[in-house]
């Protein structure tokens, strides 16, 4: 298993704001890596779109813990869970991370590790400037 | 202001200087055009997808009371006024020296400003902006992209943000008559991306870590390595590697 996380940021919006924008596939289009995703379809239950060079990326939430952990399974060449922590600092600010567990082999690691970790990277530094509420 | 709007042409930039040469534009002008085939600034031709999401567009203005070593105030001024107008609606918004305006690590708008000198003064100035504005979907090998609406899940009209943006941009033009240089490269210096932090660098010869330390005011950019070295580089001669 290879871990893939982004470095802790501090978003101004509460747990529970955050949490409910995180938990609608709509709003990740604009959380996205934007120069390097296509052919982005969210429905309430689903969220898949194109990564270059990995291919189609195809999420679910299967777990949440509210306001606090959201996990998601996702399908792609390979099998990976995001994973989105928060941990509440004050009522109106929120420490964020985001997460990939990924199982792949030294060649699908050569090949996947930078863009896996670009979208993590790209999804927590975006959490950090957009507008939420 | 003089406004001239296109449906599509090459390059809005190219269009003023055209206009310039045969007398056309003799007062300050903005070109509008809803997409451009081949934005100058810009590597590609990607925009036609995405017609009137952005604005695109270049102004022409007639800073003729600016010596010409001062040239780089006009990129200042620019720069100051998109960031003060992005300003208005998120935070986080820094300049990327010597043309780029990004929120966080994103670029949201690149300059490309053209400049004429008549003697020891400017003549005119050909400022041209490519700002994201309504556009979610990214064609283009520009890294990084980001865009307004993706920042605040709104959508905008074009042709008011062109107006309270273009007016921001000539008052800071204006501003320029009072020669209140210092205080002006102070405040770009303030809102520089990556000011006073230690990243990567990219020179002709290597790569490296440093921080930006200050701006000239001729436009050069001093980096400072860990050991306390002082590097100067002007346009094209560094990278940031992000």
């Amino acid at each position: 298993m290879t871990t893939f996380e982004s470095t802790v940021k501090t978003v101004n919006y509460s747990d529970k704001t955050i949490f409910q924008f995180l938990t609608n596939f709509k709003n990740y289009e604009n959380l996205l890596p934007a120069d390097k995703i296509s052919h982005f379809t969210a429905t309430d239950t689903n969220l898949s779109f194109s990564v270059k060079p990995l291919g189609r990326f195809s999420l679910k939430i299967v777990a949440q813990e509210e306001f606090k952990k959201i996990k998601m399974q996702g399908e792609a060449k390979v099998n990976f869970d995001l994973y989105v922590d928060l941990i509440p600092f004050t009522e109106q600010i929120t420490k964020l991370k985001v997460k990939i567990d990924a199982d792949l082999n030294p060649f699908e690691k050569m090949i996947a590790a930078k863009p896996i970790q670009n979208l993590v990277d790209t999804i927590a530094e975006k959490a950090e400037i957009i507008k939420m509420a | 202001m003089k406004f001239i709007f296109k449906d599509s042409l090459d390059s809005t930039n190219n269009l003023a200087h055209e206009l310039l040469e045969i007398g056309e534009i003799i007062e300050p002008t903005v070109i509008f055009s809803h997409f451009q085939t081949v934005g100058k600034g810009y590597a590609n031709n990607f925009w036609e997808s995405e017609t009137g999401k952005n604005l695109t567009f270049s102004m022409v203005v007639f800073p003729r009371f600016l010596e010409s070593n001062h040239v780089f105030f006009v990129s200042i001024a620019v720069s100051l006024a998109l960031a003060d107008f992005l300003e208005q609606y998120v935070d986080n918004v820094k300049i990327k020296w010597p043309n780029d305006i990004y929120v966080g690590n994103f670029k949201i708008a690149g300059i490309l400003i053209e400049n004429s000198v008549l003697g020891n003064f400017l003549e005119h100035s050909i400022i041209g902006i490519g700002l994201n504005i309504n556009q979610v979907k990214f064609k283009s090998p520009a890294p990084n992209p980001i865009s307004l609406s993706q920042l605040t899940q709104k959508n905008y009209n074009l042709n008011e943000l062109l107006y309270v943006l273009v007016e921001k941009i000539q008052q800071k033009i204006i501003e320029l008559k009072t020669q209140n240089f210092e205080l002006l490269l102070q405040e770009y210096c303030s809102k520089l991306f990556r000011y006073n932090e230690f990243c990567m660098y990219k020179s002709e010869k290597s790569t490296f870590e440093a921080k930006i330390i200050n701006v000239t005011e001729y436009g050069f950019l001093q980096l400072q390595k860990k050991s306390g070295e002082i590097m100067k580089f002007t346009f094209k001669e560094i990278e940031f590697l992000i």
